[in-house]
């Protein structure tokens, strides 16, 4: 697959995002260095894509979109790169909000295939100008067109892009509506039993997916589940040991931490090939153990199905994971040259200082990614 | 030269690098303490690096040495590692005390140290990472010990105690003829002292396995642990050989915490960086194993202290100038 770059200039936090993440990737940083941002950069420029730019500016919250600091007259960019296409986008905005159209421009193999400037109400495509579709980007309109086959690797990778920032617990406990459609899980969470229980019911069609997840969280989590079962798509789980069927617990008597579990499980399950993921701090309500148990699994669909997952943390216990590959460990570092971030862990220290303690031994006592302690920006 | 302390006390944190730029002036070398400012803001209540020697170490940790230990030793070997952007230390003094409780078994407390650093380079991930760090740590990191901690210096030096707090009718120094670092007090009303005499422990309505922690040094064990004559004179054995808990006594004072005006912090630091060598290195069959740690650190600067060469006998044990071809550090 081609190296996909991400990039972002002036959003929120983030003066200058620009990252090439491959595999199993770590992204570390102090509170409030981007973390969650960087994740949501790529919630957008996905959710630009496939819904347009008010359903893109609604998903990650649109206010406070500008970087505060910034120049008044600097745009917000994004610019997502596969192999020799790249998709540029700007967006004219202030510190309340947009101050009118959005710029775009689509480029493959140096030539500018499609430009809109910013504040202009058409775009120019093959020397033609064009007036701006409602609601999709230009570039989607393109891709729309279905004459543009080259533009297949940005559009599956924008299309793959799934990003689980904040999952809908209580509703994960309630009893949603079933979807005999959900395949995939949704970014909150919320129609986990859905996916479980489609992927069961057509173990050939969804590649055993079901009973991947099973038995990654029976290895996470032993003495909770078993089983699951579905009645009309109302789950219930079977602690081993449990033979009676009427002793299966319903999802509000789970721990929370068995159903974060499995609500990671079910996303990385259910990524498509070249899919990027990006779960922000994972570890919340697990313990150790289900940590690198999930972990595992992780690097099992990362190798089985060429994902690209993104973990953003602050635990110890998920730094421990990565102490033999540094390099997969990127770090929200404005110290760089360069003045962008991530930067990888393998260009900020040495092989050498990296082995004498665990990652996250070095974590814990400000050895990297460390706050500003002296009350500075 | 770049020379980083990493002392397991307060007074040392805060006094070494003072005293050791007295005792090698110069502008050529650096000394610092570890773990650094910022490191600290972080880990308010766990700071420093704690030691590993206030208990009797025993012949299972020679094998299985303590976390404290290998903590150290893993914090010693980053400083001497280099990084990207910073060179390494080159010279790491790891500082631990030789306390009463293992006063006898000083070549145990070695072992567990080596056995921390053996652990550390084998738990590396390749031959090629544990014979870097072997070497490193052969020729930039070292071991010593203040015997039975730092506090004994003050007492060869009547300024030093005086900085630390204790008042001048009773600033006597030390015997000359009796080591500091075989410390033994002999002072009757000290030995004596009891509970009346600490109010703010009387003070405290708490239950008694909290104040047990809270009891000041100076004071030792509470009455209802000293029931027989054997662990009794354990704990007389073991105050008599506290220089802290000594000169907390002398400089007792009701009306402050743990009723002691001795802050280890401020005073203690002050006095140890303004530590009068000459008189202490004047003893010359005395301050064996200070001597080891002056001789490492002129050693490696390839300069005499600013009292002279370094004279008088010198802690085998940790001496940096016996041979060793088994060695794990410069000194061990």
């Amino acid at each position: 697959m081609s190296e996909i770059t991400i990039e972002a200039k002036d959003f929120r936090i983030l003066e200058h995002l620009k990252w090439s993440p491959s595999g199993l990737c770590l992204l570390s940083g102090p509170n409030g260095a981007g973390k969650t941002t960087t994740l949501r950069a790529l919630k957008f420029v996905r959710t630009l894509f496939e819904r347009g730019h008010e359903a893109a500016l609604a998903s990650v919250n649109g206010q406070f979109f500008k970087r505060i600091g910034s120049a008044v007259e600097e745009p917000v960019v994004f610019d997502v790169s596969v192999g020799d296409i790249r998709w540029t986008t700007r967006f004219p905005m202030s510190a309340k909000g947009s101050k009118g159209t959005y710029g775009e421009e689509l480029r493959h193999k140096n030539d500018v295939v499609l430009r809109a400037e910013m504040f202009e109400e058409g775009f120019y495509y093959g020397g033609e100008r064009r007036a701006h579709d409602e609601v999709r980007c230009a570039a989607k309109w393109l891709w729309d067109r279905g004459e543009s086959e080259w533009m297949r690797p940005i559009v599956n990778m924008l299309g793959g892009i799934r990003i689980y920032d904040s999952y809908w617990l209580n509703q994960v406990q309630g009893y949603p509506e079933f979807d005999p459609r959900a395949v995939y899980l949704a970014g909150n969470g919320r129609n986990l039993w859905s996916v479980l229980a489609n992927w069961k019911q057509s173990p050939r069609r969804f590649d055993n997916q079901y009973e991947w997840v099973m038995s990654a969280a029976r290895q996470a989590f032993p003495a909770l589940i078993s089983t699951l079962e579905f009645d009309r798509g109302f789950a219930l789980i079977y602690p081993p040991g449990v033979v009676e069927s009427d002793d299966g617990l319903p999802p509000a008597l789970m721990a929370e931490g068995l159903l974060t579990g499995l609500l990671h499980l079910t996303a990385v399950a259910g990524a498509r090939e070249g899919s990027i993921l990006g779960f922000d701090e994972m570890e919340n309500q697990l313990h150790p153990h289900a940590i690198r148990s999930i972990i595992h699994a992780m690097r099992q669909q990362v190798e089985k199905k060429n994902l690209t997952i993104l973990l953003t943390t602050h635990s110890p216990v998920v730094m421990n994971a990565f102490r033999d590959e540094p390099e997969q460990v990127y770090v929200l570092d404005k110290s760089n040259p360069s003045g962008t971030v991530p930067v990888a862990m393998s260009e900020l220290h040495s092989e050498e200082w990296l082995a004498q303690a665990k990652l996250g031994t070095l974590y814990e006592h400000l050895a990297f990614a460390a706050p500003r302690l002296d009350g500075k920006p | 030269m770049r020379i980083a302390f990493l002392p397991t006390g307060h007074t040392e944190w805060n006094g070494l690098v003072g005293a050791f730029r007295e005792l090698f002036p110069g502008t050529q070398h650096e000394f610092h303490v570890l773990p650094g400012e910022m490191e600290i803001k972080s880990f308010p209540d766990k700071f420093p690096y704690p030691g590993f020697t206030s208990n009797p170490l025993t012949q299972n940790q020679e094998t299985n040495p303590p976390e404290a230990a290998l903590e150290l030793v893993g914090r010693a070997v980053r400083e001497a590692s280099k990084d990207k952007h910073r060179d390494a230390a080159d010279l790491v003094i790891v500082l631990d005390d030789l306390e009463p409780a293992n006063m006898h078994q000083p070549d145990i407390v070695a072992r567990v140290f080596r056995s921390a650093v053996i652990k550390h380079v084998a738990g590396l991930n390749s031959q090629a990472m544990r014979e870097k760090t072997q070497e490193r740590l052969r020729e930039r990191v070292s071991f010593h010990l203040f015997v039975p901690m730092v506090e004994a210096l003050f007492f060869a030096d009547p300024e030093a105690l005086r900085t630390a707090g204790v008042s001048d009718k009773i600033t006597e120094p030390y015997p000359l003829d009796r080591d500091p670092e075989q410390f033994n007090i002999s002072d009757d009303v000290y030995l004596k002292a009891t509970e009346d005499e600490c109010p703010c422990l009387q003070a405290l309505t708490i239950p008694a396995n909290r104040k047990k922690k809270l009891r000041p040094k100076w004071l030792g064990l509470p009455s209802w642990w000293q029931s027989n004559a054997d662990e009794r004179e354990r704990i007389v054995s073991w105050r008599k050989g506290h220089p802290k808990g000594y000169l907390q006594w002398l400089c007792r004072d009701g009306s402050q915490k743990n009723c002691t005006n001795y802050d280890e912090t401020t005073a203690g630091g002050k006095a140890l960086s303004r530590i009068s060598w000459q008189a202490l290195l004047a003893r010359e069959e005395q301050f064996r194993y200070l001597r080891a740690l002056i001789s490492d650190v002129s050693d490696l600067l390839g300069q005499d202290p600013s009292t002279g060469k370094v004279t008088g006998t010198i802690a085998d044990l940790t001496n940096p100038q016996r041979s060793r071809p088994d060695a794990v550090l410069r000194n061990l």
